[in-house]
């Protein structure tokens, strides 16, 4: 009795997923829904004719079928976790990095524990790390880059005063120019530092100079071809060290 | 103020001997910025020779871009000036050249520059100082009260360039600097057409 | 081959065309001879080696140009002083095929030894205005190179070890029982003084260097002025040839070959010993 039970119930099953099947369906296809729900009387009776009649295969089967169908259902899974994790893996930047995390924390939490599968999460969690480390020194890149260029603005009226300098049409114009100018330092000395080359931890500087110096030399060349790098100021809001790199 | 200042960047000039060693491989990119460097430290001696022979230029603001211009050099440098016309070299220290060419008896100098530049390998001397040669071409003409040309030459001149890495301590960091220093001059007459 | 030939007439007017974009400013000159111009003995090597371009811009291994055999071909051709009469066109065209053959090229080395430099210096001595010929080469030292002179021309110094009379320098020695005497017979070495080097042993080579260190130090020479300047290169196999400042007009002048050799290693070897005294 225990056994019909069983095939009365396996049978209901597979009604129901065909039923959620036909659901499915129902959503796409209007008309094949109707002619589905039609067979599913006829689908009925025919498995209840079937299951009584092949009912004598026993419990064996039974859990052998279950088996199966577990062993298929995981390696679905593994096969859908596998084509996710390459798919992820061979992305060339066109899935979000956010994306990739919550796709790979899915795969993670089905704890599949299938050695491709598991060699694959390395390989993505790799993956994800460099790009977040990518993007991090590309954010701090940005963040640097507007900084200067805020910095640049802010230190643009040093900069016209230099170029007023270099294309002074007098002496005496120029020599007005640098009075205001070194009003703006701590004092004539004060250290000017220009970069001539910059290659990873190297930075090459030209020989220090102070900015009075600096200021005559602009003057007398008529060179001013470097841009404001960095300036440091004292508690009077006076400039005591410049530095400026090559354009 | 000045003087303290000076002693006390002076002071923290140290020039690391042994530093040099490290600087043996040289990236293509950093010697172009140190030939630009060099180069750099021509063009501003020739806008200062011009500035010395024109004789619009005070004689106060002249002795003040001399001061500048010697600044340029090696201590001890000499100018070794040849013509076509007579044999050997005048040889002259670079103080006495510049006060030279301030002085020269003419009316009106014009000195002029070729745009042409060029710069030799840089080759190692035996202390590690790196030196190089750079050729500029220059055009020389000295006129009379009247506005006629009385003098004019085009000479090649072949500056030595002596570069040297240094380091030093401004505002608490380690500056890493190449010190250009110009060296003697050769300044050969070029044949006229 | 009718290609070859299309490809170095392209090249030579590349070359020879005036270099594009100068901007003159106040100068009315052409500046396509000063480019044209050798300007310096390093712009000699790079151009023999193609390690720069025609504006003096500098190649660098890796660059596609760098030592380019094609364009090595007009360069060579422009480094010979077309008005010598020291050169055989045959000979150029045959040097020039040797050093640019593209199985086994021949590249000039600053640092390689083979070559010299030649100058020509006046100095007084003994109140005389008098030419020395000194030579000089590269030599490594700690961190870098230096130039040294590596041997004195002076036909005051060489006079006084020319040759003697040959059956003279036969009698000239000291017979090998001469030490049971005490070497009293010694003083003919020094009797007559023109003779006095052959009773030294066989290996005894004049060094004029010492001869004139000695007589600057001891003040009877002094140093006056230089004079023309020159390069004598041994690098490439079975040539020598010499270097020297043309200043002239047009593109064909600055440091160009105006002497070419073909040289056995015998010849080689004599050459290089007269620049480089063992």
């Amino acid at each position: 009795m225990q056994a019909v039970n069983n095939r009365i119930a396996i049978s209901l099953l597979l009604l129901t997923e065909i039923y959620s099947v036909n659901q499915l369906v129902k959503h796409t296809i209007m008309k094949r829904n109707h002619y589905v729900s039609k067979l599913i009387p006829r689908l009925f009776i025919l498995l209840l004719i079937g299951s009584v009649a092949f009912g004598t295969g026993g419990c064996k089967s039974k859990k052998k079928l279950a088996q199966e169908q577990a062993a298929k259902e995981y390696q679905e899974k593994v096969d859908k976790a596998i084509a996710e994790l390459k798919a992820i893996l061979n992305d060339d930047g066109t899935m979000p990095l956010s994306e990739k995390e919550r796709r790979l924390a899915d795969i993670k939490s089905q704890n599949l524990n299938d050695p491709t599968v598991n060699d694959l999460i390395r390989q993505v969690e790799d993956k994800i790390a460099a790009e977040k480390e990518a993007l991090r020194l590309k954010e701090e890149e940005e963040a640097r880059k507007k900084k200067e260029a805020e910095e640049e603005d802010s230190y643009q009226y040093i900069d016209e005063y230099f170029n007023a300098i270099a294309t002074a049409n007098s002496v005496s114009e120029a020599n007005a120019k640098i009075g205001q100018a070194l009003k703006l330092f701590a004092s004539p000395d004060v250290p000017v530092l220009v970069i001539i080359s910059q290659e990873g931890e190297t930075v090459d500087y030209d020989e220090p100079t102070t900015i009075d110096k600096y200021l005559n030399y602009l003057k007398d060349t008529k060179n001013y071809n470097n841009r404001i790098q960095n300036i440091k100021f004292d508690d009077y809001g006076q400039i005591t060290v410049l530095e400026l790199i090559k354009k | 103020m000045k003087a303290k200042t000076f002693i006390i960047i002076t002071l923290l000039f140290v020039s690391f001997g042994f530093e040099s060693m490290a600087q043996d491989h040289i990236s293509p990119a950093r010697k172009q910025a140190i030939d630009s460097l060099a180069l750099e430290k021509v063009r501003d001696l020739s806008k200062y020779i011009t500035l010395i022979g024109d004789k619009e230029t005070e004689f106060s603001e002249a002795q003040r871009v001399i001061d500048r211009a010697v600044e340029l050099f090696m201590e001890g440098s000499e100018v070794g000036v040849s013509s076509l016309f007579r044999e050997g070299i005048n040889y002259y220290e670079v103080r006495e050249y510049f006060e030279r060419l301030m002085r020269l008896n003419y009316s009106k100098v014009d000195i002029e520059w070729y745009k042409i530049e060029y710069v030799s390998d840089l080759e190692r001397q035996p202390d590690g100082t790196y030196v190089g040669v750079i050729t500029i071409f220059q055009k020389f003409s000295g006129y009379d009260q009247e506005g006629g040309l009385v003098y004019e030459d085009v000479t090649k001149k072949d500056i030595t360039v002596y570069v040297k890495r240094k380091e030093t301590q401004i505002a608490g960091k380690l500056i890493g600097f190449w010190d250009v220093l110009l060296g003697d001059i050769r300044v050969k007459e070029t044949s006229k057409e | 081959m009718k290609l070859n030939i299309l490809i170095n007439i392209i090249l030579v007017f590349i070359f020879l065309a005036p270099a594009e974009g100068q901007n003159l400013g106040s100068i009315t000159g052409d500046e396509s001879d000063l480019y044209a111009q050798t300007k310096q003995v390093n712009q000699f090597f790079r151009r023999f080696n193609n390690e720069e371009d025609r504006k003096g811009n500098r190649y660098y291994p890796g660059d596609s140009l760098y030592r380019d055999n094609a364009f090595r071909k007009v360069y060579l051709k422009m480094l010979f002083d077309k008005e010598s009469s020291f050169i055989q066109n045959s000979q150029k065209e045959e040097f020039i095929a040797d050093v640019s053959n593209t199985d086994n090229p021949v590249f000039l080395d600053f640092h390689g030894n083979d070559w010299f430099a030649e100058l020509a210096t006046t100095f007084k001595y003994y109140r005389k205005k008098e030419n020395l010929i000194l030579f000089l080469q590269l030599e490594q030292e700690r961190l870098g190179y230096k130039w040294v002179i590596t041997n004195v021309y002076f036909d005051q110094f060489l006079k006084n070890f020319n040759k003697g009379d040959k059956d003279e320098i036969n009698k000239k020695f000291l017979h090998p029982m001469s030490h049971e005497l005490d070497f009293m017979n010694i003083h003919k070495v020094f009797d007559n003084p023109r003779y006095a080097e052959y009773y030294a042993s066989k290996t005894y080579n004049p060094d004029y260097r010492t001869l004139l260190f000695y007589e600057v130090k001891m003040g009877n020479m002094t140093f006056e002025d230089i004079g023309p300047l020159k390069f004598h290169f041994f690098q490439v196999d079975g040539w020598y040839f010499e270097v020297n400042y043309i200043n002239r007009p047009g593109g064909n002048s600055g440091w160009l070959i105006t002497k070419l050799y073909k040289i056995s290693d015998k010849e080689k070897e004599a050459l290089i010993k007269f620049y480089l005294p063992e």
